[in-house]
């Protein structure tokens, strides 16, 4: 079973600087198949970072690789997520995936 | 090609929202009751604080938030604009531009100055400027009964590289009422196709609030032209969080409002209406009408024509000396695309004088706090295009001469009332096209420059020899040398001797060429003459001796046969009556000293700069010619017979003759000859 890589972004993940975490995100799932992003606690988020991270998932899920946050979502993540309505009517999966609730079995 | 980094293109984008608040100002400055005049003032406030935070020009932001604030009341009739808000706002406009240059330095100084002018200029606004710079639920009346509203809204995918922040209209809403959103993520596309700076997310909000459809609208006022935005209502007080069932809104009756269509990669839900196909098909062209390009990419376009034109050129000349009729046939074709490429090139590059002119009327408002001198800018002729890069580097040379009318030209008040002139200077900023070029003139109604006082200042400085014979142009020329000013006190406007050179030297480096006219106690006029373009021009290619040569076509006024008995009777002079009028010329075989003997049937090509002409006598004109113009090189800098080169389809080298130039040497042996006649 391959090892898990934990990616750390950047604190920057807001439009100023996505390009930036694009190119962390891509080169992470080409290169590994189980790969744990390390979300900094004091990071700025915007929406495109939310985009980028939904993107990123769904091109894990087609590859059959796994995709997860280090941590549940907290800070300015959270509140963006909050914010941005991503949450209200999200999936069990979605939900798993930002705030690591457990999935109903 | 690199993407260019958010920050820049908000840097571009905030010079423009400071262009137009610069102007909306100083129309405002007359017309302080207009009320369109300062909602356009407000919202270039507005969109420069919300994208300067969006892009972490925080500084920028909780700066302009303060005059948007002033403004806001304004517009909202709790203050009325005041000359001295007006004033006030325009110096904080000069601030901002400062904090968009540099978002990181100490501002604090100045910034607690100009916060003050602006509490000073707006009675009854004090409170308000303690309020941090967050987004603020619009204050409007309330209407009676509470409704349940479906909001659906997708925004352009430039969004956040135009600085919007979506998330600020979310809390509007949510300030507004009870409020659940749902973010629709169906347009997302994957991750591959993925450009990470456009907004793909849409919202379906149910809000229940008192506000009116009016006041929902109002959230996204800055961004109505280039959404889609559906307001539905479900009913007077249906809860917000039992009222939203996505799949059920798709069932819902068509909605009221419908601004635009999505682009189609970002197909936003499926029940966008269209109350007016035509109007929204009208607003969405109007918006694809204009497409923002870096400079740059059109220089490398223009290269890229330039080198098309030249191997066109090339193919031009294997078809003429071919039988081929299908070649023949394609280099025709080839030449009609070339031709036409290039003049929608052209046009691409071509803007209107007035983006320059406009620059003035800010200068001119300083000028006259600076001077204490009234002045009136009057413009005429904006409509000139000219190319881009020519009209950027004219804006110093104006500059100059602007502070230089209104610093030395224009008298004070009382000096003006003596004179029998009205208080109240003028300057006049002109354009006009002639021919291959543009005329831009600078015209005050001052003093007129004083002869005496450029002698004595000439001989002092060792330009001219004390009692030194010179014609009144010699003499009015002598402004344009370095180091000369006749202001008998340095001021921070002009006087320190660095202006007119400095103009001079630009002018000529645009290939171009000033004339001054002064009269004493009337003013004077400083005419720039600058090429409407740097690029290529359409040239007429003639051939004198071996050498071949480009004039400028829209130079060239006629052509015509010079007969053996014509060249000998004009043996020895410098003219040739042409319909009853004497046109000095000039044998570009003897000025060119080619050593070659005449054709036998040499051709005058008479060409103009607008009111002079002079008549070239060339051995052959070979015809019409795309020039792309290359520069001459530095050594070349004192040769003023020629504008620059090109090449021609077979590889050699043409010069292009410098119209302007030849001209004058033309009027001069015409002025001799008179002399010695």
């Amino acid at each position: 079973m391959e090892k898990t890589t934990v990616v750390r972004m950047h604190p920057n993940l807001c439009v100023s600087d996505i390009r930036t975490s694009y190119s962390t995100i891509v080169e992470s799932i080409d290169g590994s198949s189980s790969i744990q992003l390390a979300i900094p606690t004091d990071a700025t988020v915007d929406l495109s970072f939310l985009q980028l991270i939904e993107a990123a998932r769904l091109r894990a899920n087609e590859q059959g690789k796994s995709l997860s946050l280090l941590e549940p979502a907290g800070g300015e993540l959270r509140r963006a997520l909050d914010r941005s309505g991503l949450l209200t009517a999200a999936a069990i999966a979605d939900r798993s995936f930002w705030l690591h609730e457990e999935t109903a079995q | 090609m690199s993407n260019p980094d958010p920050a820049d293109i908000f840097r571009i984008e905030a010079a423009e929202l400071l262009e137009q608040m610069e102007q909306g100002l100083l129309d405002l400055e007359h017309r302080l009751d207009d009320r369109t005049l300062v909602d356009a003032v407000f919202r270039a406030l507005h969109t420069l604080k919300g994208s300067g935070a969006m892009f972490g020009f925080d500084q920028l932001a909780a700066f302009t938030h303060h005059c948007e604030t002033a403004f806001d009341r304004v517009r909202k009739g709790q203050a009325e604009a005041t000359p001295a808000l007006v004033s006030a706002v325009l110096e904080a406009r000069d601030h901002m531009r400062a904090l968009v240059e540099d978002p990181s330095g100490d501002h604090a100084d100045e910034e607690r100055y100009l916060l003050e002018r602006l509490q000073a200029a707006v009675s009854g606004i004090r409170t308000a400027f303690v309020t941090p710079p967050a987004a603020t639920p619009a204050a409007k009346a309330p209407s009676s009964v509470p409704t349940t509203w479906r909001i659906k809204f997708g925004l352009p995918e430039n969004t956040f590289v135009n600085g919007t922040n979506p998330l600020s209209f979310l809390d509007e809403l949510r300030a507004m009422g009870e409020c659940r959103v749902v973010l629709d993520k169906s347009a997302l596309p994957p991750l591959e196709k993925l450009d990470p700076t456009a907004l793909y997310f849409g919202w379906e909000v149910t809000l229940t609030t008192d506000r009116s459809r009016a006041d929902i609208e109002d959230v996204f006022l800055f961004v109505m032209d280039d959404m889609t935005l559906e307001i539905e209502a479900l009913g007077d007080s249906a809860p917000a969080a039992e009222a939203l069932q996505p799949a059920l809104a798709e069932a819902e009756t068509p909605p009221a409002v419908a601004i635009a269509e999505p682009s189609p990669e970002r197909a936003a839900p499926e029940a966008v209406a269209r109350p007016s196909a035509d109007t929204t098909d009208q607003k969405l062209r109007r918006k694809m009408e204009s497409v923002r390009v870096p400079a740059e990419r059109l220089d490398e376009l223009m290269d890229r024509v330039g080198e098309l034109v030249i191997v066109q050129s090339r193919l031009q000349q294997i078809a003429a000396t071919s039988s081929d009729i299908g070649l023949r046939t394609v280099s025709e074709e080839m030449e009609r695309l070339c031709s036409e490429l290039r003049v929608t090139m052209m046009v691409l590059r071509m803007v209107p004088v007035a983006t320059l002119f406009d620059r003035y009327r800010r200068l001119v408002h300083d000028l006259q706090r600076d001077t204490g001198k009234k002045i009136e800018l009057s413009t005429d002729g904006e409509s000139t295009e000219m190319d881009k890069t020519v009209i950027e580097r004219l804006a110093d040379p104006l500059v100059h001469l602007v502070r230089n009318a209104a610093d030395h030209g224009l008298e004070d008040g009382e000096a003006r009332r003596a004179a029998g002139k009205p208080e109240a200077g003028s300057i006049r900023l002109s354009a006009r096209q002639t021919g291959g070029e543009v005329i831009i003139s600078v015209t005050d109604d001052g003093r007129g420059i004083d002869r005496a006082r450029v002698r004595a200042k000439a001989e002092a400085a060792g330009l001219i020899q004390p009692g030194a014979t010179m014609t009144d142009q010699d003499l009015l020329q002598l402004i344009f040398q370095p180091g000369f000013s006749t202001a008998s006190s340095v001021t921070n406007l002009s006087g320190r001797g660095v202006g007119m050179d400095v103009v001079k030297k630009a002018i000529e480096s645009l290939h171009g060429s000033i004339d001054l006219t002064s009269r004493p106690g009337e003013g004077s006029t400083v005419s720039l003459r600058i090429p409407l373009t740097l690029a290529i021009i359409d040239g007429l290619l003639v051939r004198v001796g071996e050498g071949h040569y480009v004039i400028p076509l829209p130079a060239v006024e006629e052509c015509i046969e010079l007969s053996q008995e014509e060249d000998l009777r004009s043996r020895g002079r410098a003219f040739l009556s042409l319909r009853d009028t004497l046109v000095p010329f000039i044998r570009l075989r003897e000025l060119f000293a080619t050593g070659t003997k005449p054709d036998l049937y040499q051709k005058m090509v008479v060409v103009s700069t607008g009111e002079e002409r002079v008549g070239l006598i060339v051995d052959q004109i070979i015809g019409h010619h795309q020039t792309v113009i290359k520069s001459m090189s530095k050594l070349h800098d004192d040769v003023t017979t020629f504008s620059g080169a090109t090449i021609l389809g077979d590889g050699s080298v043409a010069l292009i003759l410098d119209v302007g130039n030849l001209v004058s040497l033309g009027q001069e042996q015409e002025a001799h000859l008179r002399a010695i006649a």
